[in-house]
């Protein structure tokens, strides 16, 4: 890909301009806005986990809107079946020719697709997301259907109310890039809120980019060089959630009971390319992989029983095991 | 635009780092020193080491001095300027640009603008704090504090450095006035080239042997060795010893006369006087030889020993053919012996007359003179070492110089004696008559001593003998100070002190608890004799003299040192075996 200088220095003006736009929407959650994008530039799925009412869908929908993209949302219960999710062949009756099979595309075929309370749906459900959210494809009898571009899947789940629902398996977990937290807002943020949601004041929303720029923007993020000593840091740190290899730390050995996939290493150094070009550099600094490493490792990383009863997070684990890498290399 | 240009401004942090790097360097290698001075320090409490303050500062100033050299190419590198820079705010972006300085993309290119950009930007130098070493610096001052409390121990290791340090000391201040003496020698004197040559090897292996040298034994056995050779040089003592030689016979006593007259004349009478003795047959070649021979044993310059011993081998050669002939003197013989007599003469006059031209003689008095000097000052560091063995050393030193009736002022005149070759002289004899001369003066008090005490007999003997009237009174000893002495002046007289006690009397039960043998003497009992008209010496255990005499000496030497003796005394010793040598 030819690339310019001007369009390099376009990105992050781009994304300001989305940021901008969305936090007229938004009150507050500019970090989780700033994260959700990075995930959606990197061309990954993110799993929102927040209490009911802090606006993920509201979030979802706003940057669906401001970037110009196809958005739909699939609210997901028990009943519902993957037929729903990707949909299905019916028949047509036609005059001429009489009934024929046609295929009926699902709410997945969208840009942005929010999917609502993804534990609440059976495992059978949840396994129809897993083709279209890792090969962007949906295959429906026989034949396979290629997704609009980009194609993100934004998941939410509720921490609370875990009665009735049905836990993302691991290896679905792994296909989200991304995995939020939807923090509380504070209280100058709730009075905004409840201000903003209960009057006649309407925000009108711009589209700020469209798809096109986005698949560029997504193009021009992998050019950005990472040194080999920071992709070595990266790399340590997944090395350091398994508690059977060398670099692993007392405490991965102690609470750890599997240990992130190589996905999270690629998870890490995509998204911290972004987050570096956002951050106007170009190039990966060690503070980008600390940052994306949240996010991208506290889905992949799993607790055994004495992490677990200690009640221990996995936020925890990786700043221990970051901490740990900082003094070994001496940063 | 390259990374040249970003490394360039980055130089005044690299400055800085280096900076750092040599307070860094510079505080380890002190305390490195900290540490081996500490070490050495307290080493030092359990084995003397002499110039420990010296060692201790040179180590400092070595390290101080290997620190800062070190640490001129402990300039960082750029890896480690790169990674520094980084940390200092830069995010990797110096790391990145160092990874692609060898790309040309446009990403690559931005970056490096971008880099460059933010190291302008950035006072990197400033950011870059001095790191003053705080724990090598508290190091350093723990490992002081621990040398000084070391200096404050009192150990017999640390008396026994001291000693050395003395010695040391004394060795090469004499080491100079020796070569001040060479040098002078080389300057002034015309000497012969050979004989030149010898003193000058000779200095250099003095020289040489002293700066080896770890005890005063040491030091004074090169000193005698190289007197000693340097002698052979000297025709004044050349003659000296063959005059000694031929006093001791009746026959050539004359002609030992002659040659202390210094008269060729008389050494002319004296021959001709030998050979009419030798003509009247009262006087056969054989035994003239014989003291011939005993006299060229004498001489240690070779040139004219050998020379003596062709005329000693000519007498006998006569002898032989008279013996063999049974004849009286016929006229071949007497023309012989003349001839060997003219030779004899001849060799007198010469050695006679190559003394009174040579300038060796001048030459060599200096530098016996620093030698003896030297001798003296290193006998003296010994002396002043124990003042147990100070007294007797003086005490010692009065009786061998009262033997040739002079006042003695104690080692000091032993100095002075030495600086004067013939006063040197005389003070060899009169330790070799220390026994005769002591029997004439003070011959009561000996007796009264060995009867007490033995132990004391030499320091008595040296009061009587010194006649100076400074005879020691020592109570401890059993004396009471009313002996005479052997210059009428009553020995304790004015001068009674308490002293300390040179020898510690070692006697059963000690002076208060006297002990006895209970029993009676009887005449009953039986006792056999056997005569031994020769020692039964079993084959093997006599062995020729030279192989034993290296062993006696060394052991004598070893003696001398732990011995609690006076150094005059083990001066006597040196002398004896330095002669035997």
């Amino acid at each position: 890909m030819e690339l310019n200088e001007t369009q390099i220095q376009l990105v992050a003006k781009t994304v300001e301009k989305i940021e901008a736009e969305i936090s007229k929407q938004m009150v507050g959650q500019k970090e989780l806005i700033r994260q959700v994008l990075i995930c959606i530039l990197a061309g990954g799925n993110a799993l929102l986990e927040g209490v009911p009412g802090l606006g993920k869908t509201r979030l979802v929908n706003t940057i669906g809107k401001v970037m110009g993209l196809k958005f739909s949302r699939i609210q997901f219960t028990p009943d519902l079946m993957p037929a729903d999710v990707i949909g299905t062949n019916i028949i047509i009756k036609n005059d001429q020719e009489g009934g024929m099979f046609k295929f009926q595309p699902g709410p997945i075929f969208s840009n942005i697709v929010l999917a609502d309370e993804i534990n609440r749906a059976t495992p059978k459900t949840q396994s129809a997301m897993l083709q279209a959210m890792q090969e962007k494809t949906v295959t429906v009898a026989n034949t396979t259907y290629q997704l609009p571009k980009p194609f993100f899947v934004l998941a939410t789940q509720n921490p609370i109310e875990m009665e009735g629902t049905y836990p993302l398996p691991e290896a679905q977990l792994d296909r989200f890039l991304f995995k939020l937290y939807v923090p509380f807002p504070t209280l100058e943020e709730l009075a905004d809120i409840v201000t903003m949601t209960t009057g006649n004041t309407q925000t009108e929303l711009h589209e700020v980019t469209n798809s096109e720029e986005l698949l560029k923007i997504m193009e021009i993020s992998k050019e950005i060089p990472v040194a080999k000593p920071v992709l070595e840091y990266a790399l340590k740190l997944i090395l350091a959630t398994h508690p059977e290899t060398e670099y692993a730390h007392e405490i991965t050995k102690k609470f750890i009971r599997y240990g992130s996939s190589p996905r999270g290493a690629q998870a890490i150094i995509s998204t911290a390319k972004i987050r570096a070009l956002l951050e106007g550099r170009y190039n990966v600094a060690f503070e980008d992989i600390r940052y994306t490493a949240y996010p991208a490792l506290r889905h992949r990383i799993f607790l055994n029983f004495e992490g677990l009863s200690e009640g221990l997070t996995t936020d925890e684990i990786i700043t221990e095991l970051i901490k740990d890498l900082d003094k070994q290399n001496k940063i | 635009m390259n990374v040249k240009e970003i490394l360039k401004a980055l130089k005044p942090l690299k400055n800085k780092m280096h900076l750092n790097n040599v307070l860094i360097c510079v505080f380890v290698s002190i305390s490195t020193a900290g540490a081996i001075t500490t070490a050495m320090s307290y080493l030092s409490l359990a084995m003397p080491i002499p110039y420990l303050t010296k060692w201790i500062f040179l180590i400092y100033t070595a390290c101080m001095v290997l620190g800062i050299l070190i640490s001129a190419f402990l300039r960082p590198r750029n890896q480690t300027l790169i990674r520094t820079a980084d940390a200092l705010g830069l995010k990797e972006r110096l790391i990145t640009a160092w990874e692609l300085q060898k790309e040309e993309t446009i990403i690559a290119q931005l970056q490096r603008q971008d880099t460059l950009m933010k190291v302008l930007e950035i006072d990197l130098k400033s950011l870059y704090p001095i790191k003053f070493p705080k724990k090598l610096a508290m190091a350093i001052a723990v490992f002081l504090v621990f040398t000084t409390i070391s200096f404050f121990i009192p150990t017999p290791a640390k008396g026994n450095a001291s000693q050395i340090e003395k010695l040391q000391d004394t060795i090469d201040k004499q080491l100079e006035e020796i070569e001040k003496a060479t040098e002078n020698i080389k300057a002034s004197s015309q000497l012969k080239e050979a004989e030149l040559q010898k003193i000058i090897d000779e200095t250099e292996r003095l020289t040489k042997e002293l700066k080896k040298a770890r005890t005063e034994e040491d030091a004074l056995k090169a000193l005698y060795r190289v007197e000693n050779e340097l002698e052979k040089l000297d025709l004044n003592k050349q003659l000296n010893k063959l005059e000694e030689a031929f006093k001791q016979f009746d026959i050539t006593n004359e002609l030992g006369k002659a040659i202390e007259n210094e008269s060729i004349t008389d050494i002319k009478q004296a021959i001709e006087k030998l050979m009419q003795q030798m003509e009247q047959d009262q006087i056969s070649p054989e035994e003239l030889a014989e003291m011939l021979k005993q006299a060229a044993e004498q001489i240690e310059n070779e040139e004219f020993a050998e020379q003596l011993q062709k005329i000693t081998e000519q007498l006998e050669n006569i002898s032989e053919k008279l013996q063999a002939s049974g004849e009286q003197l016929i006229q071949n013989s007497m023309e012989m012996l003349e001839s060997s007599l003219q030779n004899l003469e001849n060799l007198l006059t010469e050695m006679m007359v190559a003394q009174k031209n040579s300038n060796i003689n001048q030459a060599l008095g200096q530098l016996y003179q620093t030698m003896q000097q030297a001798k003296s000052k290193i006998s003296q560091v010994n002396s002043s070492l124990s003042t147990n063995t100070q007294g007797g050393l003086k005490n010692t030193q009065k009786g061998l110089n009262g033997q040739n009736g002079q006042i003695s002022q104690g080692s000091n005149d032993v100095q002075n004696s030495a600086g004067n070759q013939n006063n040197n002289q005389s003070g060899r004899d009169s330790q070799s008559n220390n026994n005769t001369q002591s029997s004439d003066s003070g011959q009561k008090t000996s007796e009264s001593q060995s009867s007490s005490q033995d132990q004391n007999s030499s320091s008595q003997q040296g009061n009587g003998g010194g006649g100076a009237g400074e005879g020691t009174t020592n109570k401890d000893s059993g004396y009471t100070g009313m002996e005479k002495s052997g210059g009428g002046r009553e020995a304790g007289q004015g001068y009674e002190e308490e002293y300390e006690q040179i020898y510690i009397p070692d006697h059963l039960g000690g002076d208060t608890d006297p002990s006895y043998v209970s029993g009676q003497k009887q005449d009953g009992g039986t006792s056999s004799y056997n005569q031994a008209e020769n020692v039964p010496v079993q084959k093997g255990t006599i062995l020729p003299y030279n192989e034993v005499l290296q062993h006696y000496s060394n052991e004598a030497s070893l003696y001398i040192q732990k011995a609690d003796i006076p150094a005059a005394m083990k001066d006597i010793v040196r002398q004896y075996f330095e002669s035997l040598e």
